[in-house]
């Protein structure tokens, strides 16, 4: 059993800086073996998952609230595409208004954060997710019916 | 066109890993699911081909006594949520202790070594999978559910579904409703 | 019973002249017999006259020549030479058969038997003056009398029938006299029957045009008052017949020209006008009830909407009409266009009620939540061990996300107040207005040591806090939104253009002043020139560029607020411009 077998791929788009460093440190003081990649923009993230050598991530961490690409906007695009139907997209924002978490989950989002404003909890809730994510991929349960509300 | 497609994983992967074996001409046996009894002894090539072949599937050999117990004892948990007649009348531990003849302790240990994640966290995850699978594919009422899996009451089975899925199993009906009605849209 | 009185009554006076034109036919025809009669009697008289005359004329000639004869006898001197004869058988009694033609035989006889007689007399005279011996004075005295006698009683008889005719004549005149009178009589009858009937008809039809006038004058009250004009086609005379109003809808005075559909037309707005008549012709091909919306362009140039429904009938000499009823619903446009302004701004303030639902779910708690993020951090057990430098990086976050936090409600302030909309408009000299705006950001342009050209400008009508938020926000972006090591330029125009199209528009170079700020900045992608405008819409991904996200937002809800349109265009990393249209006057709509 390689070591890339069992490390978590996990995508991160924001385009908020400080929220992009939160993320990273809270990621890196979990006991979690994971490869995280970053990306400031919708734009960017859609040609990354579009370039065909990139392998597919277990987790994609995606703001809402961002210029030019709206994070709907993304999550709209990525699930019209059929080699994107069993990952995982994690909503990560500010808001949690009804509305914002009703549509993301309609459009296909399976998680759904709203930014803490602890670290620790955000640390908290990193671990439930991974895990929870984890035990998705692993167990072979039914994606399409995974929803969470954080 | 959409389809709804209600698939049996298991029957899935018996499938596949037929087809995969006998490409390679190896003499096989699927015992209980997780487990090949392989009778030929095989060369370091060709399971490395099977290995590479498999894992375009997502189907992994787990080569490790212990990845194997892991495996094991999920198989055991699963078999327990899905058939309500094995549902333990003792506690999970001794039962699980009894079927793999080996101390809870030390299942409970290299379960959580390498699921990070624990036994009992783990049935809850499986059992909440289980009422969504009963909510939306057979579209029993909560008190059916809470039944069938053998919840004290249709509160504490909500609270659950609310702590692990963050959702009320109402608003989780209404989404997956509202995910079907707009994928038939499009 | 008045209703039964009065169908009696025009029923009675028909019978009566029904009545009285019969018998007058069967007077006239018995008058006409009774005249005949009179005539055919007039004529037996006549011939009994006659033949009376002759017949007396015959006696007197008989009698004289008995005289003679006897006094000759008296006498003695009894000569043949003194009877003449000749006169006796000459006489027009014994002649002339005719006058005894066509009188009753029994007369004829009677003459016969008297020639028979004369006969024998001639003959007993001649033998008696002949001196034959059987002949003697006594004998001639019995045949003279008897002859005398028959003439007499001929005679008599003859008169006798003559008066009796006399009498039927008279009796006959007196009738027909009764006769003619009647006619007369019932012929007056008819004359006075028929100028009761006349009058009557007068006086019901004097009293039905009373009736139509009053309801003439009625629709034409109730026209002026609804507002609407009436108007008939007859489609095989080509005839058009309009209403009073709807002269006056048209805005002409009744009966001010001669009505035809040509004329109509060029009453109708130029846009409509093909609209309506295509309308108008295509009715004729099912006959259907039309009903048509369209307007009026009148000729001192107000625009009124109308509403048209056409109808076809048939006249009483079944020819092809078409009527119709025009209503005026310039009220009811103006009023459903005021609504539907209303609703529009409903509209859009809802949705900006939902932007600040946005702004205070998200933008304004995100600036919070670093600040607490970073406390949290600094609170944290393995923090306090780290270096002191983390510390004040993390404190240096906290300001400025604390210092974004005060910009953001700065520009909500400026915001609201753009919303809410004071709308007092007066007249901004922009000249004086850019030496304000320059005043305001002299520091960041002697910072960043930018140059800045200003054009001649208008003076305009407009609300001057608000005019003077929109070129200071598309100043400091044009001066925030610049390359690092690039001396900033920004140019404000008043550009000359005839005219321009923006959001679907038309804007001409009457109406509108155009202003267009120009820079030399980083610019943006064309493709979001829509979207730099809406509220949070922020294009730069750069952190080291800070905008709200409300400032262009605010742009173009002032730009709104004064009537007046915004756009940009922008080249990446080498511009951007943006030009304001601004109204010349103000009463735009």
């Amino acid at each position: 059993m390689d070591r890339s077998q069992s490390q978590m791929q996990i995508l991160l788009c924001d385009d908020d800086a400080d929220d992009r460093f939160f993320f990273s440190e809270a990621i890196k003081e979990l006991k979690i073996d994971n490869a995280l990649t970053v990306f400031e923009s919708g734009l960017d993230l859609m040609d990354y998952l579009k370039h065909p050598e990139n392998h597919l991530p277990h987790i994609l961490f995606l703001d809402l609230n961002m210029p030019c690409k709206m994070g709907l906007e993304c999550l709209k695009e990525i699930r019209e595409d059929a080699q994107f139907r069993n990952l995982v997209i994690a909503i990560y924002s500010t808001s949690a208004t009804e509305q914002d978490i009703e549509d993301t989950f309609s459009n296909g989002a399976n998680i759904y954060i709203q930014k803490p404003s602890d670290f620790k909890k955000l640390k908290k809730i990193m671990h439930h997710i991974l895990n929870l994510n984890w035990q998705y991929h692993t167990a072979g349960l039914n994606k399409e019916t995974f929803f969470l509300n954080i | 066109m959409k389809l709804y497609i209600k698939y049996d994983i298991n029957l899935a992967c018996r499938v596949i890993l037929q087809e995969q074996l006998e490409s390679l001409q190896i003499k096989y046996e699927l015992m209980e699911f997780g487990e090949i009894d392989i009778s030929d002894t095989v060369t370091e090539e060709v399971f490395n081909t099977l290995q590479e072949n498999l894992k375009r599937y997502g189907i992994d050999i787990i080569n490790n006594q212990k990845s194997q117990l892991v495996q094991r004892i999920k198989d055991t948990i699963i078999d327990m949520i899905y058939e309500k007649d094995k549902l333990p009348t003792s506690t999970i531990s001794n039962y699980l202790a009894d079927q793999l003849n080996l101390s809870y302790g030390y299942i409970a240990n290299v379960f959580s070594e390498y699921t990070y994640t624990s036994i009992e966290n783990f049935i809850i995850i499986q059992k909440i999978e289980r009422a969504k699978k009963l909510i939306v594919e057979d579209g029993l009422t909560l008190t059916e559910v809470s039944y069938k899996l053998n919840y004290s009451s249709v509160a504490y089975l909500s609270a659950q579904f609310k702590k692990v899925t963050g959702l009320t199993p109402s608003s989780f009906k209404r989404i997956v409703d509202k995910r079907r009605e707009l994928s038939q849209i499009n | 019973m008045g209703f039964l009185k009065k169908i009696d009554h025009i029923k009675l006076l028909k019978i009566a002249l029904g009545i009285s034109i019969f018998s007058i036919g069967y007077l006239l025809t018995m008058f006409y017999f009774q005249m005949n009669e009179l005539e055919n009697n007039k004529i037996e008289i006549e011939k009994y006259s006659k033949a009376d005359i002759e017949l007396l004329h015959f006696k007197s000639i008989v009698e004289e020549d008995s005289y003679r004869t006897q006094s000759q006898i008296l006498n003695q001197s009894i000569s043949s030479n003194t009877i003449d004869f000749n006169a006796i058988s000459n006489a027009a009694f014994i002649k002339n058969a005719a006058s005894f033609e066509g009188i009753e035989p029994k007369y004829a006889q009677k003459q016969n038997f008297i020639k028979e007689l004369i006969a024998d007399y001639i003959a007993f005279k001649k033998e008696l003056f002949a001196g034959k011996s059987n002949s003697t004075v006594s004998n001639y005295n019995t045949i003279n009398a008897n002859l005398l006698l028959n003439i007499n009683e001929l005679s008599a008889d003859l008169e006798s029938k003559i008066n009796t005719s006399n009498d039927a004549y008279l009796q006959m005149l007196e009738n027909s006299k009764t006769s003619g009178f009647l006619i007369a009589l019932i012929s007056l009858t008819i004359f006075v029957l028929a100028y009761v009937k006349m009058n009557e008809d007068l006086m019901k039809l004097q009293k039905i045009n009373d009736d139509v006038s009053f309801i003439n004058q009625t629709l034409q009250n109730a026209e002026m008052v609804a507002g609407f004009g009436s108007w008939k086609l007859n489609t095989v005379e080509n005839r058009f017949i309009i209403s009073d109003n709807f002269y006056r809808l048209l805005g002409t005075e009744p009966n001010s020209f001669t009505p035809s559909l040509d004329k109509i037309m060029s009453f109708v707005h130029p846009e409509d006008r093909s609209r309506v008549l295509q309308l108008h012709e295509d009715s004729f091909n099912k006959n259907e009830t039309t009903t048509i919306i369209y307007r009026y362009l009148l000729e001192d140039g107000t625009v009124r909407h109308m509403i048209s429904v056409g109808k076809f009938l048939n006249n009483s000499k079944g020819e092809l009409v078409k009527i119709g009823v025009n209503q005026d619903i310039t009220e009811l446009m103006k009023k459903t266009k005021e609504l539907e302004d209303k609703n529009q701004r409903l509209i859009s303030t809802n949705s900006e009620l939902e932007s600040f639902n946005n702004i205070v779910s998200h933008d304004l708690q995100e600036p919070l939540r670093k600040i607490q993020m970073f406390i949290s951090r600094i609170e944290s057990k393995d923090f306090v061990a780290s270096s002191n430098e983390a510390t004040i990086t993390y404190f240096d976050k906290i300001k400025s996300a604390a210092s974004r936090m005060q910009n953001l409600m700065n520009d909500l302030v400026d915001f609201t107040r753009t919303v809410k909309g004071d709308r007092i408009f007066e007249q901004v000299d922009l000249n004086v207005l850019f030496e304000e705006i320059t005043e305001d950001l002299i520091l960041i342009i002697e910072e960043k040591q930018a140059i800045i050209l200003i054009d001649q400008l208008p003076t305009i009508l407009g609300t001057k806090f608000q005019i003077q938020q929109l070129f200071v926000n598309l100043m400091s972006n044009a001066l925030k939104y610049v390359k690092l090591g690039i001396v900033p330029k920004i140019i404000v125009k008043l550009e000359e253009f005839s005219q321009d199209f923006v959001n679907d528009k038309n804007i001409s170079s009457e109406e509108y002043y155009k202003i267009t700020v120009t820079d030399n900045g980083i610019g943006f992608e064309q493709k979001h020139a829509d979207k730099i405008f809406m509220l949070f819409k922020r294009l730069q991904t750069d952190q080291s560029y800070k905008g709200t996200g409300l400032g262009l937002a605010i742009c173009k809800k002032i730009v709104d607020n004064n009537n007046g349109f915004i756009k940009a265009v922008g080249v990446p990393d080498q511009g951007s411009v943006f030009t304001v249209y601004l109204p010349k006057n103000i009463n735009l709509s």
